[in-house]
């Protein structure tokens, strides 16, 4: 116990000293086992760990979806799911951040990762709700929570990280996704209405009334649904599996790119460069924590920790309540790759030991480690937010995200006393139970 | 004083060979050694599958289970034991690898670095899909198998099957959405992947296609530092008689899979003399690619060699 | 004159790891639709997969490093005086970490080819990809201990976010 605190001291305090987060966890990990085994077993284990975080077929899924949902970003689905949104619901007062949420949901079903959604969004609802006379509380804070869902609705690279880690059927928590994903959505809804009823001001009756175009609609979602559809019913429909979907994914996204006039051949070189460079990023996170997570395992906390679950005398529901409140003081400081590394391997054993299903405690993390990137002080959809749009004060973003926040601590309250809401759509397409 | 022995271990909590084997023989370990060598499970598995070789010749665990067939190359020699048409019990195939791999096999050396505690076999690969029961060689035309590794893969395409080279995890995925026709597994582990309803039709290959060995292995430093009597003891509680253990639980995980599906109506047929004949003329150049190899490592006569481990396993078989 | 040959290498890194990353694409659908239509799966598409997946994380450490690329959380600004404690102590950071990787990289390399490691179908040896990690991670390790003492300072731009 003592060994592991201290690790996880040092660790946070390098991370904090602005040390990259992957090589003050790589470094700390690989120092532990050197001290409590030697350096012998720690050279063979930071080999050992290299080869078997890195050569690993199923990972083939996180670049492929990220190039996947930066090649339907860059060919401008963003732009045109916005619009389509707003024709629809956008003429009520704030109806243009609650069609930023919608868009947001459609881009989310088309994109693995919630950075790429809410960076590609934030460029195109921001300046657009700015014109309208949005404030930027609303405006930014819209576009920040429903950048979480492009993890939560399939595709999704975190999901796919939990299965890998848990071996969890990848398919299963895919569609145990989409339901939570629709409450979200109405969930954000909710919280767009609720800024508006608060603060008026932050969003005027928009004057101009686009008309609805049904042949341009058509137009407009025809590919996002043709991607979704290929790759979740090519997975449902057993032409391949999950971790193929992402290849698939890709090519089709990249044949409707190429079909696209406004991406020059260049660009879409820039986002395989982007794709292959970001996906990197994420495995030298995936190394640092890998190497950490042997240096836990090598203490022997996990044991401690599940004696000290058996010995509180917490029934199963109060160790998840105590799990999640430990994932929302982390998701305020970790970003959600690490998080999951690090966590998953010493909570995953205790949830199954309770006899919960691992297609549901993944959603539930999913859904937990979501608000992470939305809470302060390191939110990285936040911090994606002050990228796209720099001229936006860090404090309107915050303050903009309490009411997405509540949105997203009820349904995690509901997601996790109701497994149903996970569970019915995966136990209906595969049939059999368990994972 | 005690000596700790730290296991990595990799078997799910109520996995056949843990709780019927492996979690007794390490309490026995305690108990032979009058509680001078104590055995502590950790946690999780340190480092991964294939890895597990490296981790007790280095040190980062003591004790491991490894399968040679995980890193290709390495241990050609051993491979004899993983030839088709060896044996499809592991009752009797699990202790005989065992005593075979003392008397023929260990003077090449193979594991240096890692003292084996045993050497076994755990179930047969046999051949479960949803198609069609497999009467002919003809009946293999097309079928998409996941293939679990090199030697069943060359066999499936000897057979006219399509392997499909995936991860064991993937099993049930690719089953349950239909991506794959069909599977080469232990028949054991067709309930542990909740394969019943998937997979309507097995075939029995008497002698099987391919077997798999297991190691249980400990760093041969630590072993070494072990005093004599204690190796002694621990010794006489493993080799064979613990393989011999876990044979005897995998023949009962098989029975019980195949009566499993029987029950549930599927078909469960074991294949024709006739069809066996024709396999083995199929699936000779599987014998004669591994004779070429065990010769460039130094074997003089692997044929001798595999014709003496079928006399042998007939001879058990007969016992039986 | 250096830094010329400074970018040509950075482009060729990335120009390798983007290649790979079509490749990874082309192969995940050739065996798809050879698996579906064709009946014939790429039956090396899983072992070639592995290999140029590691192939793209490696080449781009060393451009990651170099362009600050790895996540760093920034939250509180450190003070002018303390900037080249910090440089050292993140440079160094790295630097011993990817130094780990190459010497451990390469000792496994040296045993792997002594075991005749090699995949199962293709029998790429594993030594050489091991090699080529060792290689890499040293370069990577090389870029962090250049920065620990304050090369590139100029154009350390900010680290853009993500996961
Ligand atoms: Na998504
Ligand atoms: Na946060």
């Amino acid at each position: 116990m003592l060994a592991v605190s201290l690790g996880f001291l040092v660790a946070f305090a390098l991370i904090f000293l602005q040390v990259p987060i992957a090589t003050a966890l790589g470094l700390v990990g690989f120092g532990g086992v050197v001290v409590l085994n030697g350096w012998t077993p720690a050279l063979s284990m930071a080999a050992t760990i290299t080869r078997d975080s890195t050569l690993v077929y199923t990972l083939i899924v996180l670049p492929l979806f990220v190039l996947m949902g930066n090649l339907v970003a860059g060919a401008g689905i963003s732009g045109d799911l916005f619009r389509a949104a707003q024709t629809l619901i956008g003429r009520r007062r704030g109806g243009v951040a609650m069609a930023t949420v919608a868009a947001c949901g459609a881009f989310g079903a088309i994109c693995g990762s919630s950075v790429a959604t809410a960076a590609t969004m934030g460029k195109v609802a921001i300046p657009e709700m700015r014109r309208l006379g949005y404030g930027d509380r609303l405006a930014s804070a819209a576009v920040a929570a429903g950048g979480t869902l492009g993890i939560l609705i399939p595709p999704s690279v975190i999901m796919v990280v939990y299965g890998v880690a848990t071996q969890t059927h990848i398919g299963k928590l895919f569609a145990a996704g989409i339901v939570p994903g629709l409450i979200a959505v109405v969930g954000y809804l909710l919280a767009v209405r609720y800024l508006v009823w608060r603060d008026p001001a932050q969003a005027p009756v928009n004057s101009e009334r686009p008309a609805i175009d049904v042949p341009g609609l058509v137009r407009t979602l025809w590919p996002v649904v043709a991607i979704f559809g290929i790759v979740m019913g090519g997975i449902y429909g057993g032409l391949f599996t999950s971790v193929e979907a992402s290849g698939i994914g890709a090519t089709a996204a990249l044949l409707f790119a190429l079909t696209r006039h406004n991406l020059t051949l260049a660009q879409i070189r820039g986002i395989f460069v982007d794709s292959a460079s970001t996906s990197a990023m994420m495995f030298a996170i995936i190394l640092g924590a890998a190497l950490f997570g042997e240096f836990v395992n090598i203490t022997g906390v996990h044991e401690g920790l599940l004696a000290m679950v058996q010995g509180s005398g917490l029934s199963p529901f109060g160790v998840i309540l105590a799990m999640i409140a430990i994932y929302l003081v982390l998701g305020c400081v970790l970003e959600s790759l690490s998080m999951i590394l690090l966590t998953v391997p010493i909570f995953f054993p205790i949830v199954t030991a309770l006899g919960y299903d691992p297609v549901w405690f993944g959603v539930l993390i999913v859904v937990v480690v979501e608000i992470g990137l939305i809470t302060p002080p390191i939110g990285v959809n936040l911090f994606v937010i002050r990228s796209v749009t720099p001229d936006i004060a860090m404090g309107s973003i915050v303050r903009g995200v309490l009411p997405f926040i509540t949105a997203d601590l009820l349904r995690v309250l509901l997601i996790a006393s109701v497994p149903a809401l996970s569970l019915w759509l995966p136990n209906l397409l595969f049939k059999s139970t368990g994972g | 004083q005690t000596t700790v022995i730290k296991y990595s271990n990799w078997l799910p909590v109520g996995q056949a060979m843990r709780m019927e084997v492996i979690e007794p023989w390490i309490a026995e370990v305690e108990k032979v050694t009058a509680g001078r060598v104590k055995i502590d499970t950790l946690p999780k598995v340190v480092g991964t599958l294939p890895a597990q070789f490296d981790v007790a010749r280095d040190g980062q665990a003591d004790l491991v289970v490894f399968i040679p067939g995980y890193t290709p190359n390495r241990f050609d020699i051993l491979e004899a034991l993983q030839m088709p048409f060896v044996s499809d019990n592991p009752e009797v195939l699990a202790p005989l690898a065992d005593r075979f791999f003392r008397k023929h096999l260990a003077s090449y050396g193979e594991f240096k670095g890692v003292h084996p505690l045993s050497v076994y076999v755990v179930s047969p690969g046999q051949l479960f899909n949803n198609k069609r029961p497999l009467r002919s060689i003809a009946d293999f035309k097309g079928l998409k198998f996941r293939s679990p590794q090199p030697s069943a893969t060359q066999a499936l395409t000897l057979l006219g099957a399509v392997p499909v080279n995936k991860p064991v995890s993937e099993t049930y995925e690719l089953m349950s959405s239909g991506v794959l026709d069909g599977t080469l597994m232990p028949p054991e582990s067709i309930p542990a992947f909740k394969l019943n309803d998937l997979v309507p039709y097995a075939t029995i290959v008497p002698g099987a296609i391919y077997n798999t060995v297991l190691v249980l292995g400990i760093n041969e430093d630590k072993w070494k530092s072990l005093r004599a009597e204690d190796r002694e003891a621990i010794t006489r509680i493993s080799g064979d008689a613990f393989a011999a253990k876990i044979g005897a639980a995998y023949a009962k995980g098989d029975r019980a899979a195949f009566d499993g599906l029987r029950k549930a109506g599927k078909s469960v047929e074991t294949a024709s003399p006739a069809l066996v004949d024709e396999m083995k003329k199929v699936l000779a150049p599987v014998e004669k690619d591994w004779i070429e190899k065990a010769k460039k490592k130094g074997v003089a006569d692997p044929q001798k060699l595999l014709d003496e481990l079928r006399a042998e396993v007939a001879a058990a078989s007969r016992g039986k | 004159m250096a830094r010329a040959r400074e970018g040509r290498l950075e482009r060729a890194l990335t120009a390798v790891g983007t290649l790979s990353l079509l490749a990874l694409m082309a192969i995940v659908f050739i065996d798809v639709a050879g698996r579906n239509l064709l009946n014939s799966p790429l039956p090396w598409g899983t072992e070639v997969m592995e290999v140029l997946l590691g192939l793209m994380v490696f080449v781009f450490y060393p451009v990651l490093a170099r362009r600050h690329g790895h996540i760093v959380v920034d939250l509180v600004p450190l003070p002018r005086a303390a900037r080249a404690a910090q440089r050292l102590l993140a440079g160094g950071v790295g630097a011993a970490l990817f130094g780990v990787i190459a010497w451990t990289c390469g000792r496994q390399a040296i045993r792997s080819a002594g075991y005749g490691d090699a995949s199962a179908i293709l029998g790429i040896p594993t030594a050489w990809v091991l090699w080529g990690m060792a290689a890499l991670a040293g370069l990577s390790a090389l870029v962090f201990l250049a920065q620990a003492f304050g090369a590139w300072r100029d154009d350390a731009a900010c680290a853009d976010h993500g996961a």
